[in-house]
C-alpha cells in the first residue's frame, strides 16, 4: 500500500513540477493561454482527489492496527495467573529492590558481563559486593562458553585450589566431548599434548575419551559412552571456576530456572479451570517438583504442612499426624473444649489407620530440623554434596 | 504492508512451542516485548493521520484558490498572477507525499521490530532435542537477559540496562529509548520542570484521554502552585484560564475549584486548606503519579517478569522449616530459601505445595523410604534413617544417641509410619 501511494504521490509531483516548467519557466509571452488554464485546473483537481484519496487509505491502517492489538490481548495476558499473589514489588520496595539487584550483580559477574555490572554498581551505589579479579573471571567465563579451557586450566595451575585435580579433569573431558560434538579431531588432540596427565586418579577415563575422539560424534549415542557426554558438566564447571572468584554464588540463574518452568505449569492448571477453591492460604496452589533439601510433611489427615506451631506426632501406632489432627479426633469423640488442661491431654481418641485407641499424652513430637553435630558435620556434608552433584538438572 | 502483519505475529508465536494449544504461559512475561511497539504504532499511526488529513485540506485548499483565480479559463491569464498560486499547490503536495511518507516509514519501523521479536521468541520455544544443550544453554541467557533488562529499566538503571542491551546482543529487542525518555521527564519533574512532561503528555493525548487521566490537570495544577508560591498571582490566573480550564471544567471541576482557590486566598490559608497541593514532597509524588500514568498508557503490569519469576522460583522452594541459616558459610548453605541473603526476599512469600510428605534423614539428609531408608525416632524427636541408625549400632541392642549423647535400646528407636 505504501509503495502505491508512494509512486502516486511521487508522479503528481513530479506531474505539476513539469507542469510548472513548461507553463511557467519554458513558455513564451507573459500569459497563460486558455488550453494552459485547463490543464492547470484538471490537474489541481486531480492533486486535491489524489491527496485526499492517500489520506482515506491512511486510516485503513487503523483497521490492521486494531487487529493486531486484538491479536497481542489474546495471545498475550498482562499477568499469567491470579491466585498467586506475591508479597513484594521487587521495583519499589527497598530491601526486595537492593536484593534482586545485587542478585543481578552476581549473576552478571559470573556471565561474563563484566561492563554491565561496573555500571550497576555505581549506578546503584553497591559497595557491598567484590569480585576479586573481574578480569580473570571474565577472561573464564568467556573462553568456557566458546569452549577454551586454557584460561582456566592457568588459573588452577597459578591457584591450586583444593578441588584442582577434579576441576582439571572435568575440564578436559568437557573440552574433548565438545569437540567430538562439533567434529574438531584436531584441536582435541592438539589440546591433549599441550596439558599432560589430566586423569591422574581414574585411568580407566583418559582410554574411554580417546576411543570415543575415535569414533567421532556417534559416540554420543553409543552406550559405552554416552555418559561421558553429560550436558550439566559444563555449567558446573562455570560454577566451580566463577566460586573462586566471588564471595558467594549466583543463584540466580536457578532460582529463575525453577521460577520459569514453574509459571508455566501454574498457568496450566489456572487454564485447566481449578481456580481459587483449591487455593490454601500462604501455600502455592500445585507442586513444582524441586530437589529436596528439608523435610517437608503434609498432615494426611488435615492436608496440611506441618510446623512449628503445629507439629507432626507420633502415635503410639507408630503412624504420623498432625497435633491438630489430634486435636480435632478427641473433640470429635468427647467435646472437652472447657475441661481442664488434664482431661485434654487424657481424652481418647482412635488412630484414623489402624484401631488403636490412645491418648494425646502418648503421642510424641516428631523433629523433622537438620541435627548437626561437629563430630558428624563432615560427614553429613559430604553426603549432601555429593546428592546436590547430580542435582541442578 | 501493515496488513500482513497480524497473521505474521499470530503465526510466528505458537504460544508454548510448536504443538501446544495452550493459551498462554510463559510468554505473557514477554507483554512488554510487544505491548511496547503497539503502543508506539499505535501514537505514531495517530499523529501520522493527524497530519496526512491536514496537508490533505492545505491541498484542496490550494487547489480551490487556483480554480478561484483561473476562473473557468475563458481569457488568458498573466503568468505572475497564478505562478504563486500554483507553487503553493505544489508546496502542499510535497508536504502530503512527506507527511504520508513519513508516518508509513515510521510504521514499518515498528512493525519489522515486531516482526522481528517475533522470531527471536520464537527461537525460544524452537528447542529441539538436537539442539540441546547448548542452544537451550543459550535460549536461556537470552529469556533471562531480557527480564533483567526489564528489571532493570522499570527501576531506572538505564544506563546499565543499555549496556547490558550492548553486551548480550539486543539491539532491537528491547525499547531501552522509550524508558530513557520517561525517566529523563520523571526525573525533570523532580527538577520541578513540568515541560518534559507535557510534551509527553501532548504525544500521547489520546491513548491518556481514553483512560480518563487526570495526569495533566495535576501537572498544570502543580505550576500554578508553583507561581502562587512566588507570588505571581497574576500570571497564575491567565495560566488557568489558558491551559488549566479547557482541560479541567469538564471532568475535573473539583479540581479547577481548588487550584482557583490557592490562587485567591492567601498563601498561608491555602496551605491550610489544601496541604497537599502545599506539601514539600509533592514534585516527588507527581513524579510517582507520572509513572503510575506511564505504566497505564503502556498496559505493563506493577511487577516485572523477573520478580516474578525469581519470587516464584523462591516460593517453590519454601518449606515452613526454611529459615536464615548463618551457621555455615554461604556458599554451603545447601536450602536456597536459607541463605540469609535470600531470606529477605522469601520471607513474605507462600510456602511450596507438597502433597506426599517427603522425609530426610536428620543425619545424612539423605530421603528415607519404605524399604532401604526406614526412618526412625530417636528420643531427642529427631528422625534418623535406618542406614544413619545402623551406623550408630553399637552392638547387641544398643544403639547411641548422637543428640543426647547416650546409649539407648532397640525398644527406644521407633519405627515411624508416613502415609
Amino acid at each position: 500500500m505504501k509503495h502505491l501511494w508512494h509512486k502516486n504521490l511521487i508522479s503528481l509531483e513530479s506531474s505539476l513540477e513539469i507542469m510548472r516548467d513548461e507553463l511557467f519557466d519554458n513558455a513564451e509571452g507573459r500569459e497563460i493561454s486558455i488550453t494552459g488554464q485547463i490543464l492547470m485546473e484538471g490537474a489541481s483537481e486531480r492533486a486535491k482527489k489524489l491527496v485526499k484519496e492517500s489520506a482515506t487509505c491512511h486510516k485503513t491502517i487503523h483497521f490492521a492496527l486494531v487487529k493486531l492489538q486484538k491479536t497481542l490481548d489474546r495471545n498475550l495476558d498482562t499477568f499469567p495467573w491470579v491466585s498467586f499473589k506475591l508479597k513484594r514489588n521487587l521495583v519499589y520496595i527497598p530491601p526486595g529492590k537492593e536484593q534482586s539487584l545485587s542478585m543481578i550483580y552476581d549473576l552478571l559477574m559470573t556471565d561474563g558481563l563484566n561492563g554491565t555490572a561496573e555500571v550497576l554498581k555505581e549506578e546503584c551505589n553497591m559497595d557491598k559486593y567484590n569480585v576479586y579479579d573481574p578480569y580473570t573471571l571474565k577472561q573464564i567465563v568467556d573462553d568456557l562458553r566458546d569452549g577454551e579451557i586454557c584460561s582456566s586450566l592457568e588459573y588452577l595451575e597459578t591457584w591450586h585450589p583444593t578441588e584442582e585435580k577434579f576441576l582439571r579433569s572435568k575440564l578436559q573431558t568437557q573440552m574433548i566431548t565438545d569437540c567430538i560434538e562439533m567434529d574438531n579431531y584436531e584441536r582435541a588432540v592438539d589440546q591433549l599434548k599441550l596439558f599432560k596427565r589430566p586423569w591422574e586418579d581414574e585411568r580407566l577415563k583418559g582410554p574411554r575419551l580417546l576411543g570415543a575422539l575415535l569414533i567421532g560424534k556417534t559416540s554420543m549415542c553409543d552406550n559405552r559412552y554416552r555418559d561421558l557426554f553429560d550436558n550439566g558438566n559444563r555449567e558446573d564447571i562455570q560454577h566451580k571456576m566463577t566460586s573462586f572468584f566471588l564471595p558467594s554464588d549466583s543463584p540466580l540463574r536457578l532460582i529463575m530456572r525453577f521460577g520459569t518452568q514453574a509459571l508455566s505449569q501454574l498457568s496450566e492448571w489456572g487454564l485447566s479451570g481449578y481456580n481459587s477453591s483449591y487455593y490454601v492460604e500462604n501455600e502455592l496452589p500445585i507442586e513444582v517438583p524441586v530437589i529436596p533439601t528439608h523435610s517437608a510433611f503434609t498432615c494426611p489427615i488435615l492436608k496440611e504442612q506441618c510446623s512449628s506451631d503445629n507439629p507432626a506426632m507420633r502415635l503410639v501406632c507408630g503412624h504420623v499426624i498432625s497435633r491438630d489432627a489430634i486435636a480435632r479426633l478427641t473433640n470429635v469423640l468427647r467435646p472437652v473444649r472447657n475441661s481442664s488442661r488434664y482431661v485434654y491431654r487424657h481424652s481418647r481418641f482412635k488412630c484414623p489407620y489402624c484401631p488403636r485407641e490412645q491418648i494425646m499424652d502418648t503421642a510424641k513430637k516428631v523433629d523433622f530440623s537438620k541435627w548437626q553435630n561437629d563430630d558428624d558435620f563432615n560427614e553429613g556434608g559430604r553426603k549432601m554434596e555429593t546428592m546436590d552433584e547430580h542435582s541442578p538438572e | 504492508m501493515s496488513y500482513e502483519s497480524p497473521s505474521a505475529l499470530a503465526g510466528a508465536t505458537t504460544i508454548g512451542g510448536p504443538n501446544s494449544n495452550k493459551k498462554s504461559d510463559c510468554l505473557a512475561l514477554e507483554y512488554c516485548s510487544f505491548r511496547i511497539p503497539v503502543e508506539e504504532l499505535n501514537a505514531i499511526f495517530r499523529h501520522g493521520q493527524k497530519d496526512v488529513e491536514r496537508t490533505a485540506t492545505q491541498v484542496s485548499k490550494a487547489s480551490a484558490l487556483l480554480a478561484q483565480k483561473l476562473a473557468n479559463a475563458t481569457t488568458p491569464i498573466e503568468k505572475a498572477a497564478i505562478r504563486k498560486n500554483f507553487d503553493y499547490l505544489l508546496k502542499q503536495v510535497r508536504e502530503a507525499r512527506k507527511a504520508f511518507d513519513n508516518s508509513c516509514d515510521a510504521q514499518l519501523e515498528q512493525i519489522e521490530k515486531i516482526i522481528n521479536r517475533c522470531d527471536r521468541i520464537n527461537e525460544e520455544f524452537e528447542v529441539t532435542e538436537e539442539t540441546r544443550p547448548r542452544h537451550a544453554e543459550k535460549m536461556e541467557r537470552q529469556q533471562h537477559g531480557r527480564y533483567i533488562i526489564w528489571h532493570l529499566l522499570r527501576c531506572g538503571y538505564v544506563k546499565s540496562a543499555k549496556i547490558l542491551v550492548r553486551e548480550l546482543n539486543f539491539e532491537g529487542l528491547i525499547d531501552v529509548d522509550i524508558f530513557e525518555k520517561v525517566h529523563e521527564v520523571e526525573k525533570a519533574l523532580i527538577d520541578r520542570n513540568t515541560q518534559p512532561c507535557l510534551q509527553w503528555i501532548d504525544y500521547h493525548r489520546s491513548k491518556l484521554r481514553k483512560l480518563g487521566s487526570r495526569l495533566e490537570v495535576a501537572v498544570r495544577q502543580q505550576d500554578v502552585i508553583e507561581m502562587v508560591e512566588q507570588g505571581m498571582i497574576p500570571d497564575a490566573v491567565q495560566y488557568v484560564k489558558k491551559f488549566l480550564t479547557p482541560i479541567a471544567k469538564a471532568n475535573f471541576p473539583e479540581e479547577l475549584k481548588k487550584t482557583m482557590g490557592a490562587i485567591a486566598c492567601t498563601l498561608e490559608e491555602s496551605r491550610q486548606r489544601n496541604p497537599e497541593l502545599h506539601a514539600p514532597d509533592r514534585w516527588d509524588t507527581l513524579a510517582e503519579n507520572y509513572m503510575k500514568e506511564v505504566y497505564k498508557v503502556y498496559d505493563w503490569d506493577l511487577d516485572t517478569a523477573f520478580s516474578t519469576t525469581v519470587q516464584l522460583g523462591i516460593a517453590i522452594h519454601k518449606t515452613p522449616s526454611c529459615k536464615p541459616d548463618t551457621t555455615v558459610p554461604l556458599n554451603k548453605v545447601k536450602c536456597i530459601v536459607c541463605r540469609p541473603d535470600i531470606w529477605p526476599l522469601a520471607e513474605h512469600l507462600p510456602c511450596a505445595r507438597i502433597e506426599n510428605s517427603r522425609i530426610l534423614c536428620s543425619m545424612s539428609g539423605e530421603l528415607c523410604d519404605d524399604d532401604e531408608n526406614i526412618p526412625y525416632l530417636f528420643p531427642s524427636g529427631h528422625v534418623f534413617g535406618k542406614q544413619s541408625v545402623d551406623k550408630l549400632r553399637r552392638g547387641e541392642n544398643q544403639v547411641w544417641d548422637p543428640v543426647h549423647k547416650t546409649m539407648i535400646t532397640d525398644a527406644e528407636v521407633l519405627r515411624l509410619y508416613f502415609l
